[in-house]
């Protein structure tokens, strides 16, 4: 028996004479967390929805949990778990009463409903919002309260579109660490996030756009192809620095970074032969280039550009 | 010494019984780019909007390019612009529309429409997208042309509030492209952000928690803070080891990633070694490396010391 939680065939799905999904093939192992990316319109969502059966594929096939979709829809439900950005929780409910809420939606017997919504408040930490209504939760909770509403009928898989949207770092970093216990505990997570440095709390991930997979592979795989470089440039003036380098776009992007410019650029080489020179013209005094690592975002970036041209 | 450009002095406000400011005092220079950082309900909305003048407070003084930034003399609504969580652009009206409402709102000619229309579709990439209704335009676009609608009056000061929320990293990078642009013509930016590699794009950083600035500095000095003291340790048993780690006296912090477990020790010298030892203890065997601290870290070792 396969060890794949997910597995996606040559996927495509068309909305009229547009293409959302073009032929994409991926595997994610049970107990994975799978880091799914892209710009906006890259078929994220599009491919999200059709795993979790709410959209029908034009054409391939996808397993979730060995059931196939669409033929075993109605099964499939009960086996996944999605909470979106805009997941809507009561906002006049109570944490209880939302969980209940979502329990009946799921089809939670009644005899099983009552502890199920009392282990998933004290397992997302949320014992002591019991009472609260949804609206006056802080931000942290609110997202946790709507994992757990995802989460009550304990599907194997979990599909979290943008889930730590808006979030601040502590609760962030508290999500994540739900969700790594939730896949030591033998979930399978595919998770979109528009925050590179998440990609890290991934195993592996895999980059979309327009409907294509650009890249696959742990985050250090994907990190690894580059071939964007990055220079940190100590100068002064910074204002004049900076009009001088946006004079040159050729020579890469260059965007403030404390008390110096960072300069993303495709060709190290000749960024560092050519600036001196530039900012010697512009009467900038520059104290030193050094080379800095490229971010996961950098990567990105150039990845999509590139697939874009 | 050149005037600040804005330079608040003992600001507080509260809601009711709950204190949103309690005494901020920070300076921004002119040109300078300044980030707001925090947790949630750490006063930053509260901060940008006495700043941009929707909200008075309860005491303390704000001067803002030289004007009084409390009673607010009319000449500030053309310096400043203000770009709020909530921003109203016209979902009805197309894009180049809603930035004909704005420069027509603060009295800009004919001339000077045209050329700031055209010139700040070109910077945000949406010339092919003038005609569509702003409504229909993707999240990312929404928020460009959101910016450009709060920059046609070419303010002196930007203050901008978590302006990059929920867009993808692409319409980012542009985004912050624009105000890379901006910025070189000498203009000051104020902005929030709970994202801290985003906090990192600035000259300086305040990190505020309930209502106070617990640090102000570059993000070179921030990240110097905790500079030898984050480690990575690749392993598959990353359970193991985070329990170990979280076990150890000498972990000030543990966080599983994806392919192992990075870690904050505590500033005694053996704090390494001791760390070694308890992953050895659990069976991990590889050698945790050093890896590149990050302005979370400066957060967490900022509320554990």
């Amino acid at each position: 028996m396969t060890n794949n939680a997910i597995e996606v065939r040559d996927l495509v799905r068309r909305f009229g004479s547009f293409t959302a999904v073009d032929r994409i093939t991926f595997d994610i192992e049970r107990g994975e967390v799978f880091g799914f990316l892209g710009p906006n319109g890259a078929g994220k969502t599009t491919t999200i929805k059709v795993l979790i059966g709410i959209l029908a594929p034009t054409s391939g096939t996808c397993r979730v949990l060995g059931l196939e979709v669409p033929r075993d829809t109605a099964r499939l439900k009960q086996s996944v778990g999605y909470m979106s950005q805009k997941f809507s929780l009561y906002e006049d409910l109570t944490s209880r009463e939302n969980l209940r809420f979502f329990g009946a939606v799921y089809g939670l017997k009644r005899d099983v409903i009552g502890s199920a919504i009392d282990s998933s408040l004290s397992r997302f930490e949320l014992a002591r919002y019991e009472s609260a209504q949804a609206k006056e939760l802080p931000s942290g909770a609110r997202q946790r309260l709507a994992l757990a509403c995802a989460m009550l009928h304990d599907p194997g898989v979990l599909f979290l579109d943008e889930p730590t949207s808006g979030m601040d770092p502590t609760s962030r970093r508290q999500f994540w660490e739900q969700i790594h216990r939730l896949a030591a505990a033998g979930k399978t997570v595919l998770v979109t996030t528009h925050y590179l440095d998440e990609a890290e709390y991934c195993n592996r991930l895999c980059l979309i756009n327009q409907g294509h997979i650009i890249a696959e592979g742990t985050p250090t795989q994907v990190r690894a192809l580059s071939r964007t470089s990055a220079l940190n440039v100590v100068c002064t003036p910074l204002n004049k620095s900076l009009t001088a380098l946006l004079s040159r776009p050729d020579l890469g992007e260059t965007s403030i970074y404390g008390g110096s410019l960072r300069v993303v650029t495709p060709d190290p080489d000749s960024a560092r032969r050519e600036i001196p020179a530039l900012l010697e013209q512009a009467g900038v005094r520059l104290v030193s280039i050094t080379s800095d690592q490229p971010t996961l975002e950098d990567v990105f970036v150039q990845l999509v550009r590139e697939s874009n041209a | 010494m050149s005037m600040a450009a804005l330079s608040v002095n003992g600001l507080s406000k509260a809601y009711g019984t709950v204190n949103a400011l309690r005494g901020i005092t920070l300076e921004v220079a002119p040109g300078e780019l300044f980030c707001i950082s925090g947790p949630d309900a750490a006063g930053k909305s509260t901060l940008l909007r006495v700043l941009a003048g929707t909200l008075k407070p309860d005491s303390g003084s704000v001067t803002i390019l030289g004007s009084d930034g409390v009673s607010r003399p009319p000449i500030l609504r053309y310096s400043i612009g203000y770009m709020p969580q909530r921003f109203a652009i016209y979902a009805d009206l197309t894009a180049e529309e809603n930035l004909d409402f704005y420069c027509a709102f603060y009295g800009l000619g004919r001339q000077a429409t045209r050329s700031r229309v055209e010139n700040l579709l070109r910077l945000t990439h949406l010339e092919k997208f003038r005609e569509f209704q702003a409504g229909n335009l993707s999240g990312g676009m929404k928020q460009k042309l959101v910016l450009a609608c709060a920059l046609v009056h070419e303010p002196e000061l930007m203050i901008l509030d978590e302006p990059t929320t929920g867009i993808d990293p692409l319409s980012r990078r542009e985004f912050w492209g624009i105000l890379t642009d901006y910025l070189a013509r000498g203009k000051t930016i104020i902005y929030s952000t709970v994202y801290l590699e985003e906090a990192l794009r600035s000259n300086r950083i305040a990190l505020m928690d309930s209502g106070s600035i617990k640090v102000c500095d570059t993000p070179e000095k921030l990240l110097e803070r905790v500079r030898n003291r984050r480690f990575f340790v690749a392993t598959e048993a990353r359970e193991q080891a985070a329990a170990a780690l979280n076990a150890s006296p000498a972990v000030a912090s543990v966080q599983p990633l994806g392919s192992g477990v990075a870690f904050l020790v505590t500033d005694s010298a053996e704090a390494l070694a001791t760390a070694t030892t308890a992953l050895t203890g659990a069976g991990v065997m590889a050698k945790p490396e050093p890896a590149q601290p990050t302005l979370e870290d400066v957060l967490i070792l900022a509320g554990t010391q």
